[in-house]
């Protein structure tokens, strides 16, 4: 790997802020639900998954014709030795390297599911960047962002029961920080997508369709 | 004073080779954990992978497993694949592929089925096509959403380029 490691300390800076515990719950998703009915039967899609793999959201979108691209990218970027940043260190050149797609791959749908609660101002960013290159438009990509003030401190694993309900699982038993991003921060740090729809469920999340232009 | 009949030859003699059908038998071959092999594996029986592989395998008429210990960074084709181990590579299942919940796998599949098991790590793009038979509630579901009159969030992109106009609807 090239010399654009990152500093463990940013990584590390958020401090636990308390304590809770793993729990499996199942919530209503209107966000998937309407990202559900975008699909039609007579196409192929391509299908961006920035979560974990999860072996009943494959079997449910086996359903359709399609390809899906499963990244992992939470755990992918916390397996990355963070050493002190060298010159040339680059966000794009992280994520170009992380998600090498070939160069004409357009993605249908996103699903980032909570991940970008994860990142900061600088990943968020350059995340977008990068996936706006491999967006066409019309690409959805569905995220659901905290309105808490903490989160776990690792992200929910979300599987699909049905079109209309996800199981949420929690493993993490620290809380930390959340970054709470508003729609204008989403606005910012998305220039490529607009807000298309959102919900705010009554577990704190709100779930966005966020439309590429 | 005793004399056989015939029917008593046939029960007390074995029968000869060509009376009892021949079931196939596949063999499984074996690459235990210490070894490593650096090559293209290609064959007509089945195996499991304990050790080190780092090339190709090619065994479409057949099961591949890799083991727990197993290591392998090749493409893999096979009949069944089940990964129990670290996969760096492609896999090609002509029937199934499977990831054990302690497979780790970085690369493509392309199979009719794939399944991951729970707690299975995985990174790379899986092919599916429409498994028209499968009898799931989704499916149903998915049909019947079709057939309802929905708001697209956006027009057909064949649409757009035709119109030349954003056309976006919101739900």
């Amino acid at each position: 790997m090239k010399g654009w490691f990152r500093s463990r300390k940013s990584r590390e800076s958020a401090p636990a802020v308390g304590k809770t515990r793993r729990e499996t719950s199942v919530h209503p998703s209107l966000g998937f639900n309407t990202l559900f009915h975008q699909f039609r039967a007579n196409r192929k899609y391509r299908i961006l998954d920035l979560g974990p793999a999860v072996g009943d959201n494959i079997d449910f979108f086996s359903q359709f014709r399609c390809r899906i691209y499963i990244e992992d990218l939470y755990r992918t970027l916390n397996s990355f030795e963070y050493l002190t940043p060298n010159d040339g260190f680059s966000y794009a050149a992280v994520f170009e390297y992380l998600m090498p797609y070939l160069k004409n791959t357009r993605f249908d749908f996103i699903l980032a599911w909570d991940i970008l609660n994860y990142l900061d101002r600088e990943e968020f960013r350059h995340l977008v960047v990068h996936l706006s290159q491999f967006s066409r438009k019309g690409t959805v990509l569905f995220g659901l962002i905290s309105t808490l003030k903490h989160i776990p401190e690792t992200p929910y694993q979300f599987k699909i029961i049905d079109s209309e309900n996800l199981l949420y699982t929690q493993n993490a038993e620290i809380l930390k920080p959340c970054p709470r991003y508003e729609p204008s921060d989403l606005n910012e740090l998305m220039p490529n997508f607009r807000i298309c729809n959102s919900f705010l469920l009554r577990n704190g999340f709100k779930e966005y369709l966020f439309l590429c232009d | 004073m005793w004399k056989k009949t015939d029917s008593e030859f046939a029960d007390n003699e074995m029968p000869s080779p060509s009376a009892v059908p021949e079931q196939p038998v596949t063999e499984q071959a074996v690459i235990g954990t210490s070894l490593v092999l650096k090559g293209d594996v290609t064959g007509e029986n089945d195996l499991l992978i304990q050790g080190q592989v780092e090339g190709k395998v090619v065994l479409k008429k057949n099961s591949v497993t890799i083991g727990r210990n197993g290591r392998v960074k090749a493409d893999i084709y096979g009949k069944v694949i089940r990964v129990e181990g670290r996969v760096q590579g492609n896999l090609f299942g002509d029937d199934k592929i499977i990831i054990n919940k302690s497979g780790d796998v970085r690369g493509n599949l392309s199979a009719p089925r794939v399944s991951l098991e729970d707690g299975a790590r995985f990174k790379g793009s899986i092919d599916m096509e429409t498994a028209l038979e499968k009898p799931s509630t989704s499916a149903s579901m998915a049909g019947s959403a079709i057939e309802q009159s929905t708001k697209p969030l956006v027009k057909e992109p064949e649409k757009e380029e035709k119109t030349g106009k954003s056309g976006l609807k919101l739900t």
